[in-house]
């Protein structure tokens, strides 16, 4: 059966690789599957063939092409027009009848109405158009042949609520079509079996795993400075190794460097023009603000367009969904942050098999030197990271139950067992589904039911959507992507530059200088959600920083900063990193001691009257930042005083003006992992992070709408905001579901209140070193310099918080 | 705590609950209550709590708490044009013929657009007039001349400092002879008001607190008890 690929295959020169033949070989067999490698190519062939083989097995003739038979799921729309091509190639080289065409956001309206009638064999479409689709009966009476679904780029789905859109719709095609299979393409992952699984749900067997080969050396080198000096290394160290970097870039063809935020990539693109200005037609910016347009240029040139390129500086917005031919070498400025990530960012270079891929790290500050060997240790020892599919999030189960009461209706009982055959609701109980059926029949729960509202009705003991308007506005809405309240940035003659958060332009007053899209800007005034600029001269400019931007470490790379540190301590100096730090390192030895995964350090410190205790638990920024608090507000609770936490990737600084206590058995209390959660929440102001994540789930469950400003005009008395509903559903509906997902969003995500969790665990095995410092050791001194972004524990009531905010306006 | 002010020699209390006093004539002031937008949204699909009927219970319990012997709405009572005419309607109605002291409206945008208003059991007041020498119109007139309470720009005020905490609060805002109250119904969104632009007095459930320090040389103090 596998006789026609292998023969293209032989004819284009190629060789069928084993994977290859395993995923054709599965498919045919009527197994599902994923298909991982780290790096490397031939994935979309080893998934595409298969579907086709089956087909030309059929060998029935055909008049003109068939009926749709793959659905391919992409996770961008920048993918979809390169896929297509290749899935083209395929089609068209084994002979096979069928027809291959995109349905994206981008695809014209009559185009959509067209392809209802009739969809293409192989479709080509996103998580967002694909359950679109689910809402028309005439495409669900189609689906009822398909054969294949294929997830490009699973890994990127995985963890996010569009993931959790895909499982739905998944779901669903498996009721619909009984011959179907579901076959993902994914990066390799800390738990590809669970990612697998999620593809197929809970009630299929365990998909065929495919390890694509990985014919690819990584080689991780970091960019030393000629001297680290040995406390001075807080800040952006980085631009400093302007002159180092630029001489790599002259001596490529072709360079990617990447940074970890749109500030720092605009930072960067600045500093390397100014110093080179003979490269300024050379270099390019791309990040994910930009127009579209600008990024499309970059984007071509990348291919090779319009003279080509040397070097594009670019946020993760180039990590995918843009298909150039490889780069002959890629930066990574400032912390790798995760350990897949870095080796994703280094793929993009030596595309060619056999070819290695070498990424160059260039640290911002000393102990991203370490973070750039642990990362390579990682790589070495194959320790990448997990994406954890989220589980049942109620926002996108009730868009679901109007997408499914749209077409043809659903009867309750099929549909509760269709959603629990979806990974991320395997485990949802009668209590939400009966929730989520009332929010949307009645708009809450049984004891309070609105005669007004509904968006679902039952008919014959089908549910259906109860009006026309309702289903239009369903169709406008359907999606999980949100986006921040952004202002168009546009020169006069308006033309656009992109986009940037309403807070930032919010602080800038006329005439103040800004640097966006590379250029030096200076702001006029706001009209109608658009900021005019105009060109600036000069080199002092205010750069926006966007948020969200701060990752954390991951898991993995922070232990394995650990290991390196522990290496060092046991006096192994036998990388070039560690030789680099080796000064700094022993004065950390000197002055306090090198941190190990087997003890906790602790240093403290009286300076200025103020005291200081600095803890170093290697659990990521974010989990820091809640231990901080966590922390503050215990030692506030054992004697009142004030307590402020600063961290950062390594640790948390505790200060306060009274003393601090240092001794063991009190510290082993405050960080019990008992009562975690409610003093997180009481630390955290927890409140006002539900408050900015309900955002995003009111988008979701329908509650406002997205876009459309036409649309906003025309429904005046239909505007409200988040706050406005949080507020609402606060006073009037506390037992809303929506709300208790949003602190728990808030919760996983953002506070990683399991990372919290494991690292006080941790903890408990730990010894503990406690050092009273005489100056401050080089781990303690970035955390001591560090002053911005400093949470204090806040108990305080809405009046107390009122009148200390405006006395500290007056006083501003 | 509450606070009292004199706007062009005419002593009002501000009170927590987003409401002001006028203790010369018993008085009790209130703006954009927008009843039924609730069900407005309802209505078209968007799942929002019932909070009308609470709203008006609330101002029924100040009015009893403050012992006012008039209540008057400065404009914005229904949110909707089909407001009356739907389900809640009804209950606003009853909401409103049991009421316990007169109630006067000085009709809004929203209001002069709602069919059957006739049907309420209210006074229709002048859109610009005039009581016991306090002028009264739904949007304010920043050029008036003589005191006057306005409604129809739900203001807010935004507290906190570059890079810090933010706190978003409705607030009432006096600027030359004209005081705006906060919007009273608990459905509905805000205006931000400038620092600096007249005096501004965070609203709050409990306590009404001058912000600026406009607002703190305008307040006179603690008033007499009302009750």
């Amino acid at each position: 059966m596998l006789k026609p690929a292998t023969t293209w295959f032989s004819e284009r020169g190629w060789n069928v690789a084993p994977f290859q033949r395993l995923a054709w070989e599965s498919f045919l067999a009527g197994k599902d599957g994923l298909i991982h490698s780290p790096t490397g190519s031939g994935k979309t062939l080893a998934a595409i063939v298969g579907p086709l083989l089956e087909r030309l097995a059929e060998a029935e003739p055909s008049e003109g092409t068939d009926p749709i038979r793959v659905i391919w799921i992409t996770p961008l729309r920048a993918l979809a027009s390169d896929t297509a091509a290749a899935l083209r190639e395929a089609v068209e080289g084994l002979g096979v009848p069928f027809s291959v065409a995109l349905r994206t956001g981008d695809t014209s309206a009559a185009e959509k109405t067209k392809q209802r009638k009739k969809l293409p064999s192989i479709l080509i479409t996103t998580p967002e158009s694909l359950t679109l689709l689910l809402t028309h009966h005439e495409v669900l009476e189609q689906f009822k042949g398909l054969r294949a679904v294929v997830c490009d780029e699973w890994h990127e789905l995985l963890g996010s609520k569009r993931g959790v859109q895909t499982d739905l719709a998944l779901s669903r095609l498996r009721k619909l079509a009984p011959k179907l299979r579901v076959w993902g393409v994914s990066a390799t992952l800390g738990n590809v079996q669970e990612a697998a699984q999620a593809l197929v749900g809970p009630d299929r067997p365990p998909p065929e795993m495919v390890r694509g080969t990985s014919e690819k050396t990584i080689e991780v080198e970091c960019l030393l400075p000629e001297k680290v000096e040995r406390l001075a290394w807080s800040g952006h160290i980085g631009v400093r190794l302007v002159p180092l970097v630029l001489k790599r870039i002259r001596q490529a063809n072709s360079t990617i460097i990447f940074t970890n935020t749109r500030a720092q990539a605009e930072i960067w693109y600045r500093a390397l023009v100014l110093a080179a200005p003979d490269l300024l037609t050379e270099i390019a910016l791309h990040h994910g603000s930009l127009e579209r347009k600008l990024r499309d240029r970059v984007e071509s040139m990348l291919k090779g367009e319009d003279g080509g390129l040397r070097c594009v500086v670019s946020t993760s917005s180039l990590d995918l969904g843009v298909d150039f031919s490889p780069v002959d070498q890629v930066i990574q400025i400032g912390s790798p942050k995760g350990v897949a990530r870095l080796l994703q960012r280094a793929g993009r270079s030596g595309h060619q098999p056999g070819a290695v891929s070498r990424i160059l790290g260039v640290p911002t500050h000393a102990m991203e030197i370490l973070e750039f060997a642990a990362a390579r240790a990682a790589i070495e020892r194959g320790e990448l990271e997990s994406r954890t599919p989220i589980e049942k999030p109620l926002d996108v189960l009730v868009q679901h139950l109007v997408t499914a009461a749209m077409a043809d209706g659903f009867r309750e009982e099929e549909l509760k067992a269709e959603v629990r055959g979806s990974w991320s609701y395997r485990n949802l109980t009668d209590h939400e589904w009966q929730w989520a059926m009332q929010f949307v029949r009645h708009g809450g729960d049984a004891l309070s039911v609105y005669p007004e509202f509904s968006r679902i009705a039952s008919k014959d003991e089908r549910y259906e959507v109860t009006s026309k308007l309702i289903a239009r506005r369903h169709r406008m809405n359907i999606g999980t992507i949100t986006a921040d309240d952004a202002v168009a940035v546009a020169y006069r003659t308006g033309k656009r530059l992109g986009f940037i958060e309403e807070t930032f332009i919010s602080r800038l007053r006329p005439g103040d200088r800004f640097v966006f899209a590379g250029k030096m800007l200076r702001f006029k005034r706001v009209r109608e959600m658009t900021a005019i600029v105009e060109k600036a001269s000069g080199t002092r400019g205010v750069v926006p920083r966007w948020n969200g931007g701060r990752m954390p470490l991951s898991t993995q790379l922070a232990r394995s900063v650990q290991e390196e540190l522990n290496a060092c301590a046991n006096g192994d100096w036998s990388t070039r990193e560690r030789q680099r730090l080796q000064p700094l390192l022993e004065l950390q030895a000197e002055r306090s001691q090198i941190p190990t995964p087997k003890c906790l350090l602790l240093e403290h410190l009286v300076r200025d009257r103020r005291h200081y205790v600095f803890l170093f638990p290697y659990a990521g920024r974010l989990a820091h930042e809640g231990l901080g608090a966590v922390l503050s507000l215990r030692l506030a609770r054992k004697s009142p005083r004030s307590v402020q936490a600063v961290v950062n990737d390594d640790g948390i600084k505790l200060s306060c003006d009274e003393p601090l206590d240092v001794d063991e058995t009190t510290w082993r209390q405050l960080l019990n992992p008992e009562n975690l959660l409610p003093d997180l929440l009481e630390s955290m102001n927890a409140a006002e992070f539900s408050r900015r994540r309900f955002r995003d789930i009111a988008r979701v469950a329908g509650l406002t709408q997205q876009g459309m400003p036409s649309a906003k005009q025309k429904s005046r008395h239909l505007q409200a905001s988040s706050d406005m509903f949080y507020d609402v559903f606060h006073e009037f509906d506390p037992n809303n579901l929506l709300l208790e997902q949003a602190q728990r969003e808030v919760l996983n995500e953002q506070l990683e209140f399991e990372r919290i969790q494991s690292a006080l665990e941790r903890i408990q095995h730990q010894s503990m070193a406690i050092v009273a410092l005489e100056k401050l050791s080089p781990l303690s001194f970035p955390l001591f310099a560090e002053s911005l972004r400093a949470t204090t524990v806040s108990t305080q009531t809405w009046e107390q918080r009122v009148r200390r905010l405006s006395e500290m306006m007056e006083h501003e | 705590m509450t606070v009292h002010i004199a706007l062009g020699g005419i002593e009002l209390d501000l009170l927590p609950g987003r409401v002001a006093y006028r203790p010369d004539t018993a008085t009790l002031f209130v703006a954009d209550m927008h009843l039924g937008k609730s069900g407005t949204f309802r209505a078209h699909g968007v799942p929002v709590p019932e909070s009308s009927t609470p709203d008006l219970q609330r101002l029924a319990s100040l009015t009893k708490k403050y012992d006012a012997h008039t209540v008057v709405v400065l404009g914005d009572l229904l949110h909707d044009r089909n407001t009356l005419r739907g389900e809640l309607g009804a209950q606003i109605q009853k909401g409103l013929s049991d009421f316990p002291v007169p109630v006067h409206l000085v009709p809004g945008n929203h209001d002069l657009h709602t069919k059957d208003l006739d049907s309420l059991e209210l006074t229709i007041a002048a859109e610009d007039g005039e009581l016991d020498g306090l002028r009264l119109r739904h949007e304010p007139d920043p050029t008036s001349v003589s005191p006057m309470l306005a409604g129809h720009i739900h203001p807010v005020a935004i507290l906190g400092t570059r890079g810090g905490p933010h706190l978003r609060t409705r607030c009432f805002h006096a600027k030359h002879q004209t005081m705006t109250l906060p919007a009273f119904g608990s459905f509905t969104g805000g205006f931000e008001i400038h620092w600096n632009d007249g005096s501004l007095f965070a609203a709050g459930e409990q306590e009404v607190i001058p912000l600026n320090p406009d607002a703190k040389e305008m307040s006179l103090g603690t008033p007499q008890d009302p009750r």
